[in-house]
């Protein structure tokens, strides 16, 4: 589906095997800036490792993966972080004993100043400013400003994911690749999780996400892959996929 | 009295206490009690960098005390470099073992870093033995004089006495102790943080790990050798005997049992151990080490946060 | 020469293979690097010694006390120490450290620090093999591990309790539902770790001087085996002192003993960064 603008991410013919388990096979995707792009399929069908692979946590057995016109297929996490594609966690990842604002600021590390000057005198009274106007910024853009200065761990699960997806907003990502968002929410915390999501894609981030909540992900994505044993076996906007005969068999479970 | 202004006046009171130690105490032995524990606190602060900032653990620490040592005697007696500058060769050897060790091992998951950290510890005790040529082997290094830090053309002060000597321990004491308090509240030590809670989330938004982890225990390593150097010019002798597993062991104790990640663990920890280790002398050292062990086992069995976390709860509870 | 050198080779390995089973199995079941096998190893060779020397008991009696001694304190250890440790998320290793520091120290206000040595009246004949000589005791003891350590193996492969050993090596919680209590079977695996380290050091008292600090330098030899050849394997733990045990002669007698000790630890090194898991070793890092 091009539209003539450069595609933000590219995915071309990944695969990753462990072993003698095939997990992926010959995945192609693009990507496109402002894009929503949703993944889905049953348990095992190679979702995650597909993130992992993109977010250079696992490295591929073939296949390329280009981000901003940039090979970055053997790049390690950090540095492709660096460049702007952050994801979050399937097992959400918080500091837990950390505040909300200790939390965000871990994210946004690459952006803070450092130095020795600043180690050994401590930041200046305008970079201190600076930081706390940027904290506050992600706290209210993900819906959590109502809880600042909590500590992670004493907050509701709904929160704590939302605290997830804040941290990796400080690295200030252009493509955010969220690991299961709506896991273990209620209806309530999904829709708030929903609208952050919104505000988050107004700000500028294109998202690529990962769920088994097909009623959010139907609503919320503009196109929709569909995974099963590691193989694409369908793309395209939610109504088509939904009418799909092999999507609905895939999950079914018959032959 | 809140938490910031209670250890403010804590940390003041600290200060001065341990500026006025040796003259309230007179007696030589206790004199040397205080530069050893002074010696001690110094490593085990570098120790606790790495095991309470990054959640390392490294059980070789005395291997590189013991690189710092004979660099810097080996620069002030066969070189002729002044102490300071033999103290600054000795950090600077350390550190880059410290790095050359670190960047390959410290890819490998926790358990095996520590091996890593173990054998080396084991290996470094082994090349001080046999590199005769250089460390005069199982010999030692006897005759190393007292440091001279020389004060412009004419004047210089001679650290011969412990009193001295104890005031040139506590300057770098307090260094270290600024040192270390910046690793709270600076974007470095928030990084440690990451790296020690959850590393993946670290890399995730683009924190170099393996960069600070490398940073860290070289920097640590670092001022491993500078205790080096500090002790081999207070002892005067030194020898592969000085830096063994054993020590490395010790250390490690006197972390946990003060309480690692805190700033007044390094400081109670060496300084309760080293009067029982140097009190041993006169009844039974095997019955120090038989101590030391079961502190060990105690505390991270029943007390992992130490001597100062336990502080630290009965602080809490009172204020409740 | 060189069959000397192979032979002598062959005994180190004998002992290193048997001192390292038991820290394999413990170390791949329970993730506990039971260092303290160390001082149970010092621990046999002491009771061998007074029971056989100094109470003039038969000396296959005098074995089997070391056995239970060595039983006795490593169940001790288990008990006391391993067992909340692993519950609190401790590190085991350290722990470990902690009571063979302890183990080493008790021994040495018991006994005293000096070097002990006894001579066995019998096995003392030379057998030349390949232009080698080697003792018959010391013969005997090789061919003793070529018998143990295939049977450990099949006891673990065969029996009720080896399989119990192993489902709990594999999933804790499975075991527990069917009934396999990871207490006992800590308790049990324990148990074979340090007979089998015990015994060893009663053997190898009437070869070497031994003092207190006895066992430090063969559990730091035992605990690279298990390492290099992989954690949990058994035929990772046979290759591994056969390669080290041979390896090592073989640098002493054509180099010097120096390098021999270099050697382990380079190779143990470099193994941890080619392939950390070990040689045979199935758990990913």
């Amino acid at each position: 589906m091009t539209r003539g603008a450069p595609s933000l991410l590219t995915v071309e013919n990944l695969s990753k095997n462990f072993g003698g388990f095939v997990a992926l096979s010959g995945l192609s995707v693009e990507l496109g800036k402002g894009e929503i792009l949703g993944l889905v399929g049953p348990n095992g069908a190679g979702k995650t490792t597909t993130f992992n692979l993109i977010t250079g946590f696992l490295s591929s057995n073939q296949g390329k993966i280009v981000f901003k016109g940039r090979d970055i297929t053997r790049l390690k996490p950090h540095e492709i972080a660096r460049m702007g594609l952050v994801r979050t966690f399937q097992l959400n990842k918080i500091f837990s004993k950390l505040t909300i604002k200790e939390n965000i600021q871990i994210g946004s590390h690459i952006y803070e100043k450092g130095g020795i000057k600043r180690f050994l005198f401590g930041s200046s009274k305008r970079d201190n400013e600076e930081i706390e106007e940027k904290v506050n910024r992600l706290m209210c853009l993900v819906g959590l400003e109502a809880q600042r200065g909590k500590v992670a761990e004493d907050l509701p699960y709904g929160d704590q994911k939302l605290l997830g997806i804040g941290v990796s907003l400080g690295a200030h990502p252009s493509l955010l690749l969220l690991d299961e968002p709506f896991a273990g929410m209620n209806l309530v915390e999904t829709a708030r999780c929903v609208s952050s999501l919104r505000r988050i894609l107004e700000n500028g981030t294109t998202l690529f996400l990962v769920d088994h909540n097909m009623r959010a992900v139907m609503e919320f994505c503009d196109r929709i892959i569909v995974l099963n044993f590691g193989k694409k076996i369908a793309e395209g906007r939610p109504e088509d996929i939904r009418k799909s005969p092999e999507v609905v068999a895939s999950y079914l479970g018959s032959i | 009295m809140t938490p910031v202004r209670r250890n403010l006046f804590l940390l003041s009171f600290a200060a001065v206490f341990s500026l006025t130690l040796p003259l309230i105490f007179k007696s030589s032995f206790i004199q040397h009690l205080l530069v050893m524990s002074g010696i001690n606190i110094i490593l085990v602060m570098s120790l606790d960098m790495v095991l309470g900032h990054a959640g390392l653990i490294s059980l070789g620490h005395a291997g590189f005390m013991g690189i710092g040592a004979y660099t810097c005697t080996l620069l002030v007696m066969k070189f002729k470099i002044p102490f300071l500058g033999g103290l600054l060769g000795a950090m600077v050897l350390s550190g880059f073992f410290g790095a050359l060790i670190g960047y390959p091992s410290l890819r490998l998951r926790g358990h095996y870093f520590v091996i890593v950290t173990f054998i080396c510890g084991i290996i470094f005790t082994l090349f001080f033995t046999n590199l005769v040529s250089i460390t005069k082997g199982p010999m030692g290094i006897p005759g190393i004089p007292s440091p001279k830090i020389a004060l412009g053309d004419e004047l210089a002060i001679n650290f011969k006495s412990k009193i001295a000597y104890y005031y040139l321990v506590l300057t770098f004491i307090f260094l270290i102790t600024y040192v270390k308090y910046r690793f709270y509240h600076s974007r470095m030590g928030r990084a440690l943080l990451a790296i020690r809670e959850d590393e993946d989330l670290g890399k995730s938004v683009g924190i170099y790990t393996h960069a600070y982890k490398v940073g860290i225990f070289a920097i640590s390593t670092a001022f491993a050798g500078l205790a080096g150097g500090l002790y081999a010019h207070y002892m005067r002798f030194i020898g592969p005997d000085s830096f063994t597993m054993l020590h490395s062991f010790y250390f490690f104790v006197m972390n946990l049992v003060g309480g690692s990640g805190t700033i007044a663990g390094p400081i109670i920890g060496p300084l309760l151990l080293t009067v029982i280790d140097e009190l041993s002398q006169f009844f039974n050292p095997a019955l120090a080490r038989i101590l030391f062990g079961l502190s060990l086992i105690l505390i991270i069995l029943y007390m992992p946060k130490g001597i100062t976390g336990m502080l630290q709860r009965l602080v809490l509870k009172r204020e409740v | 020469m060189f069959s000397q050198v192979f032979l002598n080779g062959l005994f180190s390995s004998s002992i290193y293979c048997l001192v390292s089973l038991g820290l394999t199995i413990i170390l791949g079941v329970m993730d506990i690097a039971d260092f303290a096998q160390g001082g149970l190893y010092m621990l046999g060779a002491f009771v061998v010694f007074f029971a056989a020397k100094i109470w003039g008991l038969p000396f296959l009696f005098a074995v089997g006390l070391s056995i239970l001694a060595a039983v006795m304190v490593g169940v001790v250890n288990n008990i006391l120490v391993y067992q909340p440790a692993m519950k609190r998320g401790a590190n085991s290793l350290i722990a470990a450290l902690g009571i063979l520091l302890i183990i080493q120290n008790l021994a040495l206000l018991i006994f005293g620090a000096d070097y002990q040595t006894f001579q066995l009246p019998f096995g003392q004949k030379n057998l030349e093999i390949l232009m080698g000589t080697i003792t018959v005791y010391k013969g005997t003891i090789v061919l003793m591990a070529c018998f143990l350590v295939p049977s450990v193996w099949l006891f673990l492969q065969k029996t009720r309790i080896g399989k119990a050993i192993r489902a709990v090596s594999q999933n804790k919680e499975g075991a527990a539902i069917v009934g396999i209590g990871s207490g006992k079977v800590s308790v049990f695996t324990f148990s074979i770790g340090a007979s089998l380290v015990g015994a060893t050091g009663a053997m190898v008292a009437p070869i070497y001087a031994f003092d207190t600090s006895f066992g430090t330098d063969i559990i730091v030899k035992a605990f690279t085996i298990v390492i290099f050849g992989g954690l949990g394997s058994i035929r990772g733990t046979i290759v591994g002192a056969l390669i080290i045990g041979i390896g090592e002669n073989m640098i002493a007698g054509y180099l010097s003993t120096e390098y021999s000790n270099l050697m382990t630890f380079l190779l143990l090194i470099l193994i941890l960064f080619v392939r950390p898991q070990g040689i045979f070793g199935r758990k990913a890092i």
